[in-house]
């Protein structure tokens, strides 16, 4: 089967923002996919798209080939969890879950039985007659979940719906999302401004920014290997060198900051010597470099510095340190038992392998 | 017990200096409601030995069982055609843009500030045998003779139902900003129309609303004095004509009193009704939604 899911270059505009502008995608049958961007990047509008609330100014959705761009809601058979669960206050649990069957004129005992399943599924069973307002933040968000699939929707919509839980209780749900989605082989498009969120739960991740796509592809590649600045800057956290292409030598480039640094990345041909570049490192790549170790010899990016701040963060330490040449670098390294004890003001050697140097435009 | 009591001086007692605390309330409610109240009670009933004369004559008189009748006729009818008027009014100003929703709003509110008696000539002007609605009519050649638009009840339903509105839509349209717009959005996702959707989501949800504005409209149109008096014939007199009648024309204090006391309690049978069926806590906004 193809693409369950296409959008061909669609864009809103609201007045003269481009909300969403010129973006294309196509999403494969049980395929967990995430729309991760920060506010007005249009995700939401994106999404609504997709729900049918919002109509396109140009371009066009097909489900399943079927052009669905101007299809009413109610007509898409595409089920949405909302950020605040929308749950019908009025009414009782059962009868929420039991609306899109009621509206689809399911008969009275396949509409009891459907329900029932759908509240063992998200571990709810018993909670029939309560209403909304008796339930709990966590119970509201897997009735609304149940809600959305108990009429088998073609695609699962998530729009922020872990943003009203507690920490806990969001890593928990992540999981339970996760499994309920694998189970049932649901195509979910999901969206959240959490890096965290995205990366644990999604099989592909679509990086928006100012209505653009700006990358889409697998968790691991988009934090191994981003596109751009922007992806680099947003997901995770990640050391920038400004400086310009010096030479390309076999496998690998030298990049020269102001400050006259020499920093070897792998091959980058996207520019040709002299022209701008940032170079990305993510702290957890650079290690504390001494002169017993010999796993490192073979580390050419190699500097010392002076440490200026250490941070502790329970798992890990994060050393703050000004290279020789005034750069300041964050190093991250996870606590254990052969952590050496390093003091502010200290020397120390830091260094990072090429690979872990990425260049970007 | 641990607590231990040291002084019993009655100042010490906590319920007595609370007391104190009450005493100005009490007191404006027992001067502007209960010696009022009271005093009409006992007009109504002593004159000057215990007496239920009045109350009999209501009750032997057909006239004025009918013009309860007719009160509660009006009354009704009144009520409701102010919500057909001002539930709609209320829907849309939901969901207005913020610019047009508070220039509606403020004309709403003006109208609150134009007297009762103005906006009735008003309407004497607009349709009266010469006003504007018949001239309008009769130049388009679509009624031979005027129609007679005053002193009948078709009078009295429009100006009451123009009072009324704003009544109706401030307390429905505070009830709808509280629902949440993306339920509706739930409801056409899940797969409802847009009927389905205002039948099965919007419409319940805004009942408190509905209640608290028709409980309080129906409340007003019982008492109603200005707009039968002047926009209706001698069949849509209402109670409260009647009261006023008996004292400016009559000077009969007493029965004047006790129609007032049944006018009072029929009020009271409504609210007891609403309150048993709807509760009245929600009034003040108690529905958690």
């Amino acid at each position: 089967m193809g693409h369950q899911l296409e959008l061909i270059n669609v864009s809103k505009l609201f007045g003269d923002v481009r909300a969403v502008d010129n973006v294309s995608l196509s999403i494969q049958h049980g395929e967990f996919l995430t729309l991760l961007g920060p506010s007005g990047s249009g995700k939401t509008t994106s999404l609504n798209m997709i729900a049918g609330f919002e109509i396109p100014d140009r371009g066009e959705i097909l489900l399943e080939n079927d052009d669905i761009t101007t299809v009413a809601p109610n007509n898409r058979g595409i089920g949405m969890v909302f950020q605040n669960y929308a749950l019908f206050p009025h009414m009782t649990v059962s009868d929420n879950i039991a609306f899109p069957l009621k509206m689809r004129k399911t008969p009275g005992n396949k509409i009891h039985r459907a329900v029932t399943e759908a509240l063992e599924l998200v571990k709810l069973p018993g909670f029939e007659s309560r209403y909304p307002h008796q339930l709990s933040g966590g119970q509201q968000q897997r009735i609304a979940l149940a809600r959305a699939i108990v009429f088998k929707p073609k695609i699962l919509l998530m729009d922020e719906p872990l943003g009203a839980l507690d920490k806990k209780l969001r890593d928990h749900m992540r999981l339970e999302i996760k499994h309920l989605q694998e189970s049932l082989d649901i195509t979910v498009i999901y969206v959240t401004h959490d890096q965290e969120e995205a990366l644990t739960m999604s099989d592909r991740i679509a990086i928006m920014n100012e209505g653009k796509i700006v990358q889409l592809d697998t968790p691991v590649a988009l934090y191994e290997t981003p596109a751009n600045l922007f992806v680099a800057d947003f997901i995770g956290e990640s050391n920038f060198l400004k400086g310009q292409i010096a030479e390309t030598n076999g496998d690998r480039t030298a990049v020269e900051t102001e400050e006259g640094l020499k920093v070897w990345v792998a091959k980058f041909n996207q520019a040709d010597a002299g022209e701008e570049v940032s170079v990305a490192i993510r702290p957890e790549k650079i290690q504390i470099l001494t002169a017993d170790a010999d796993d490192s010899n073979d580390i050419i990016n190699r500097f010392s510095g002076r440490i200026e701040e250490i941070v502790y963060v329970g798992e890990a330490r994060i050393y703050r340190v000004s290279l020789a040449a005034g750069i300041i670098v964050d190093v991250k390294v996870q606590s254990g038992p052969s952590v050496q004890n390093f003091k502010i003001g200290g020397d120390i050697t830091i260094g990072w392998r090429t690979r872990h140097g990425i260049a970007l435009k | 017990m641990h607590y231990k009591s040291t002084t019993s001086s009655l100042w010490h007692r906590q319920s007595f200096r609370q007391l104190i605390l009450v005493i100005p309330a009490l007191l404006a409610l027992f001067l502007l409601f209960i010696y009022p109240i009271s005093s009409i009670l006992i007009k109504s009933l002593f004159s000057p030995d215990f007496t239920l004369k009045h109350y009999l004559y209501f009750f032997e008189t057909p006239l004025y069982s009918r013009v309860l009748w007719i009160t509660f006729q009006i009354s009704v009818l009144s009520t409701l055609s102010a919500l057909i008027v001002g539930y709609p009014i209320a829907y849309v100003l939901r969901r207005a843009k913020p610019g047009i929703r508070n220039f509606f709003l403020l004309a709403i509110t003006l109208s609150f500030m134009i007297s009762l008696l103005v906006r009735n000539y008003s309407w004497i002007i607009v349709l009266q045998r010469s006003g504007v609605v018949n001239t309008v009519l009769t130049y388009l050649g679509l009624v031979d003779s005027p129609f007679k638009l005053l002193h009948n009840k078709f009078g009295v339903m429009v100006g009451m139902t123009h009072i009324f509105v704003p009544y109706i839509v401030f307390p429905i349209y505070s009830v709808m900003m509280g629902i949440d717009l993306n339920l509706e959005k739930a409801a056409q996702n899940l797969g409802a129309t847009r009927w389905q959707t205002f039948w099965r989501v919007s419409f319940p949800l805004s009942l408190p609303g509905i209640g608290a504005g028709a409980l309080l409209v129906f409340i007003m149109a019982l008492g109603f004095f200005i707009t039968p008096a002047l926009l209706g014939g001698r069949k849509e007199q209402m109670i409260s004509n009647l009261i006023q009648i008996q004292v400016v024309d009559l000077l009969n204090w007493p029965f004047a009193s006790a129609l007032s006391v049944i006018l009072l309690l029929a009020t009271l049978v409504v609210f007891a009704i609403y309150n048993r069926y709807l509760g009245v806590e929600r009034l003040w906004g108690g529905l958690k939604t």
